[in-house]
């Protein structure tokens, strides 16, 4: 069908994309907006929200729980991602060779990933059992100190990382994939040129992948600043259900677990609001610099 | 460009008629319905749905519907839209919070209009559902914690009756603890597992409280000598030690360390005696008595505190005259006994401890005894309480990890309390 108009062009794409449209400012700008006006509230779900100006930011900002938990989280962003980031290249650098049950092996790496992750967590706070769990028996074993992962607040969050990087699979999947794109020919050339393996790895294969890298680093972040499921299972096996739960000494009281716990146990939905527009300010802010420094260690084409 | 028109014309006529026809003739004669969403689920929930039946059957001007609702926050949203329901429950500790948000519709006025006698029920259960003055729930059952002791291994250290001050605590304690050779604790002598209720209720023993909503009190006597007890109890068997005894069994499996005869004494709840002898059926020989009080603080003994089970009726639910004659109609003695020897509760009415549907339920003379003293209190009830349990929590957490001192602890705590709204 030809349309000769441009306006016509234009008036048809916009009716076409209109159900998109209107789901979009009703489903997620219109609640955005809202909750941005909320933050400046004293929203507590069942009354009519009172103009409080920037009290929920004051609160927030003298509120030492407030800066535990974007601690906690940052700890898990800039400890975690680099953790899981190099466990996820190192399987997909060893994968990416031929060798006998490949497939097998790249299944076995991703299945803990589709498990589903409550079970999961469930499963690891037996494991990390400091007295019956498989992991402090093994460790004793071989005389290596078995500390108390659950419950010595030094080393809860390390159980998290520990549970991260069991499930790593995606990120290996991701990094096979880039892999495969990484011209043979410069692995051809290194050899004849008499490079060995760690040469090869540093000095073609890790550019080649910075992108995949980039991408990766900017996903983990996100994801891991909104760390919730597993720290909410796992300290409220040890607390009660219902209760504010945060782990010993509030080592595993994450951002969103404390934005949790204001909006639906204090029903302080304001201070929550306002808790959820600094996180995104945080978010933006990582993003915004990994991007500007890209510049200066990410390859593109060749 | 017409026929889409048309098409989508003919398309809300269409949806239109369909939501016009689903509208029910409102009125009807015969019973209201009155809506009831409760927390409880599988076979709780069915004992629920027995008394429901038998207050439909016991009249016929209302009939109760009820549904299994586990999630709170599920019932909160739907009462904060408007789509809630007539009845619900819910917990002490929420009350104020809720009072205060104006969910609640408050009593008051529904108890003199009928004149339901409120002094049957215990005095601290109606301040746990009380808020400047005002009733805003029903306190159905009563939660008191008790001191659970191993017989056997108290006879085997010479002992023919369990502590009833802290000071006999503290003796008990040294003499029950066994250590092997590494240090590691086989036998814990001092009710450190599970941690949470030695936190949450032995101030309350000791004979101290909170205060009141607008003059709460952390840093008092009972609060310090209930934390001093327990962190000299770590210090002197290694902070390491006690962690790793108290990860040896989960709460309330078989591997649980009183019910191993690993654990000479305990603070918990009348579930726990009923989950013993009759669901794991084990043959240990234990005992209950009211948590030690404070030998030196007069007038503590059968301290302690009460948290309550409440129903209530949203202040925007349809058919509040219907949900009060159900809510009215469950706590009458009667039914309220039926419901909590079923659910394994203690009933919030003094004259309901003496019902004969008690006598074979395992322990309930002790905590009955217990229920009719004068001395059990309650938590603040107030908006912040939730907040007011975290610093609590928080603070004992800080001294039981070994990060602070009692003292330095309790005056950070009251500076964080008396900020609170």
């Amino acid at each position: 069908m030809r349309s000769g108009c441009k306006t016509t062009d234009f008036r048809n794409g916009f009716l076409f994309s209109l159900p998109w449209l209107v789901g979009f400012f009703l489903f997620i700008l219109y609640p955005i907006i809202q909750s941005l006006y909320y933050s400046f509230t004293d929203f507590n779900l069942f009354q009519a929200p009172g103009f409080i100006g920037l009290e929920n930011f004051r609160e927030l900002f003298t509120d030492d729980l407030f800066y535990k938990s974007l601690y906690n989280t940052l700890y898990m962003t800039f400890l975690g991602s680099p953790v899981y980031i190099v466990i996820g290249l190192l399987m997909a650098v060893l994968l990416n060779n031929k060798i006998r049950g490949l497939a097998f092996f790249r299944t076995a790496f991703y299945i803990p990933y589709i498990l589903p992750i409550v079970a999961t967590a469930l499963l690891w706070v037996w494991l990390l059992n400091p007295v019956n769990g498989l992991l402090n028996m093994f460790l004793r074993a071989i005389h290596l100190p078995a500390p108390n992962w659950l419950a010595d607040p030094a080393f809860t969050k390390v159980s998290l990382i520990l549970i991260g990087a069991w499930r790593t699979g995606p990120i290996m999947i991701l990094f096979l994939a880039a892999l495969q794109d990484v011209p043979k020919t410069l692995y051809e050339a290194a050899d004849i040129d008499g490079a060995g393996i760690i040469r090869k790895f540093f000095k073609i294969t890790l550019p080649a992948l910075t992108p995949a890298i980039l991408f990766q680093v900017i996903m983990q972040i996100i994801v891991n600043l909104q760390y919730f499921t597993e720290a909410y299972i796992i300290s409220g096996s040890t607390d009660r259900l219902n209760q504010s739960v945060g782990g010993p000494l509030n080592s595993l009281m994450f951002y969103a677990t404390y934005l949790y716990q204001n909006a639906f146990l204090y029903l302080k939905m304001g201070k929550a609001s306002a808790m959820a527009w600094v996180l995104f300010l945080v978010a933006g802010t990582l993003t915004f610099i990994v991007f500007k420094s890209s510049k200066k260690w990410v390859f593109y084409g060749d | 460009m017409k026929k889409m028109v048309l098409t989508m014309l003919f398309c809300f006529l269409a949806a239109g008629l369909v939501f016009a026809g689903g509208q029910e003739d409102t009125a009807k004669e015969g019973p209201s319905k009155v809506t009831f969403w409760y927390l409880w689920g599988g076979v709780e929930g069915e004992k629920v749905e027995a008394m429901i039946e038998k207050f439909n059957a016991s009249q016929d001007k209302y009939i109760v519907e009820g549904l299994s609702v586990p999630d709170q926050q599920k019932i909160q949203v739907a009462i904060a839209a408007g789509d809630g329901p007539d009845v619900s429950d819910t917990f002490s500790s929420l009350t104020a919070s809720y009072a205060k948000k104006g969910i609640l519709e408050p009593l008051g006025g529904y108890i003199e209009r009928d004149g339901y006698d409120l002094t049957d029920f215990m005095p601290s259960a109606v301040d746990s559902v009380s808020v400047d003055g005002e009733i805003y729930a029903l306190p159905i059952s009563v939660n008191l914690m008790m001191l659970y002791y191993n017989k056997d291994l108290l006879a085997a250290a010479g002992f023919d009756a369990p502590p009833a001050t802290d000071e006999e605590l503290v003796r008990y304690a040294d003499a029950l603890t066994k250590v092997d050779a590494s240090g590691s604790i086989s036998v814990q002598g001092f009710p450190d597992f599970p941690e949470v209720y030695y936190v949450e209720h032995m101030a309350f023993s000791l004979g101290g409280d909170y205060g009141k909503p607008g003059a709460l009190t952390i840093n008092t006597p009972a609060s310090q000598r209930a934390l001093q007890m327990i962190s000299d109890y770590r210090a002197k068997y290694g902070l390491d030690n006690i962690l790793a005894f108290n990860s040896s069994g989960g709460y309330m499996s078989a591997a649980d360390p009183f019910i191993t005869g690993r654990q000479a004494l305990r603070i918990d709840g009348p579930w726990f005696g009923n989950h013993i002898t009759n669901t794991l059926a084990v043959n240990l020989n234990y005992g209950v008595a009211p948590v030690p009080h404070s030998a030196s603080i007069a007038g503590s003994e059968k301290s302690g505190q009460v948290q309550s089970s409440t129903f209530f009726i949203p202040s925007n639910a349809q058919n509040k005259e219907g949900a009060w004659a159900f809510i009215s109609w469950l706590h009458e003695e009667q039914q309220m006994a039926e419901l909590s020897v079923g659910m394994g509760w203690i009933p919030a009415r003094i004259s309901a401890l003496g019902n004969e549907v008690f006598s074979d339920v395992v322990n309930f003379e002790a905590f009955a005894d217990l229920a009719r003293s004068e001395n059990l209190t309650t938590f603040p009830a107030f908006e912040g309480q939730q907040e007011l349990q975290k610093i609590v929590s928080d603070t004992y957490q800080t001294v039981l990890l070994n990060t602070a001192g009692v003292d330095e602890a309790l005056v950070k705590a009251q500076k964080e309390a008396d900020q609170l709204k």
